[in-house]
């Protein structure tokens, strides 16, 4: 495309940049004003619903909870008290309190029921007496 | 009282102070160039408005982590989703009134500066997509050449020696047109 517009220096070129552009694109400002209003409302609609750095209720209750519990098991299941652990010492065989025979199947003279330990389950105290 | 009208203070008040009417300025000053913007790289008119509000929508949600350089996020935001969006579009092309090219031989008329502005988009538009944008960014927009190599990703020297070089390629085009 031939013209006789002498072709202006590189400093002239840079500042007609803007008014070029400018003056060709015009935008509708009720169009942009909409779009200013749009975002205006999703972003306090947005906030209405988020609460940044607060946990529901029922998170916070849920962890109490689920904390208290595996507190609860630990201490059934392991025995941890805070108390400290009392050493347990068993005691001979020797020392231990001799079992009584047993005396459930007396009758009234104090002899052994014989009809009723036969019909005990436990036979080798009936076999004993 | 002043008004303020830099952009970063602008945005850093929005984002500090909650300031609506900071953010109403910055808006008011960005928005109808984003729109030029990006109807000069081809986009249709609807499709511009469509564009201009998605990018400030994601720009408000990121820019109060970061509000050094607002009004370069802005470009690399749109830019981004204009190319998603119309990746096969073409800047449309610039016709020179034939008339203003008979008439315009005073070089104060207004004919004259008139056609020196169809004419420099005429040139520009021969350049690669990245050089425009580059150019428009830098003497239309207002990025200082550190922001525009924000928002393209390159080392700021090679920026600024685009820029250069895409100045000089259309004065050469323009040298070759004169008769």
């Amino acid at each position: 495309m031939k013209h006789n517009i002498a072709a202006p220096d590189s400093a002239v070129i840079e500042t007609l940049i803007t008014p070029a552009f400018d003056e060709t694109y015009v935008p509708d400002p009720a169009r942009m004003q909409a779009i200013r209003d749009a975002l205006a409302h999703a972003k306090s609609g947005s906030r209405s619903h988020k609460k940044p750095n607060t946990l529901p209720w029922w998170t916070v209750l849920l962890v109490t909870g689920g904390l208290a519990v595996a507190a609860g098991w630990l201490v059934n299941e392991f025995g941890i008290t805070g108390k400290p652990e009392q050493a347990q010492v068993e005691q001979p065989a020797d020392t231990l309190p001799l079992m009584p025979r047993t005396n459930r199947h007396l009758d009234r003279n104090g002899r052994p029921d014989r009809t009723r330990q036969q019909q005990d389950p436990v036979i080798y105290l009936r076999e004993a007496d | 009282m002043t008004v303020d009208t830099d952009p970063r203070t602008l945005l850093q008040r929005y984002c500090e102070q909650d300031d609506q009417t900071a953010f109403n300025r910055f808006y008011r000053g960005q928005s109808g160039r984003l729109w030029g913007f990006l109807r000069s790289r081809g986009c249709h008119e609807e499709a511009a408005y469509d564009l201009v509000a998605e990018a400030f929508s994601r720009f408000i949600r990121v820019v109060c982590k970061d509000p050094a350089s607002p009004v370069a996020l802005l470009y690399r935001i749109a830019i981004n989703l204009h190319i998603d969006s119309h990746r096969r579009d073409t800047a449309a092309p610039v016709t020179v009134d034939s008339r203003l090219l008979d008439s315009a031989t005073a070089p104060e008329s207004s004919e004259y500066h008139q056609l020196q502005k169809q004419l420099l988009r005429h040139y520009m538009n021969q350049l690669p997509r990245d050089e425009q944008n580059l150019l428009l960014m830098r003497y239309w927009i207002g990025l200082t050449h550190r922001e525009i190599a924000e928002v393209v990703d390159m080392p700021e020297g090679t920026v600024r020696r685009q820029a250069a070089a895409a100045i000089h390629k259309i004065r050469t085009m323009w040298q070759a047109d004169e008769t």
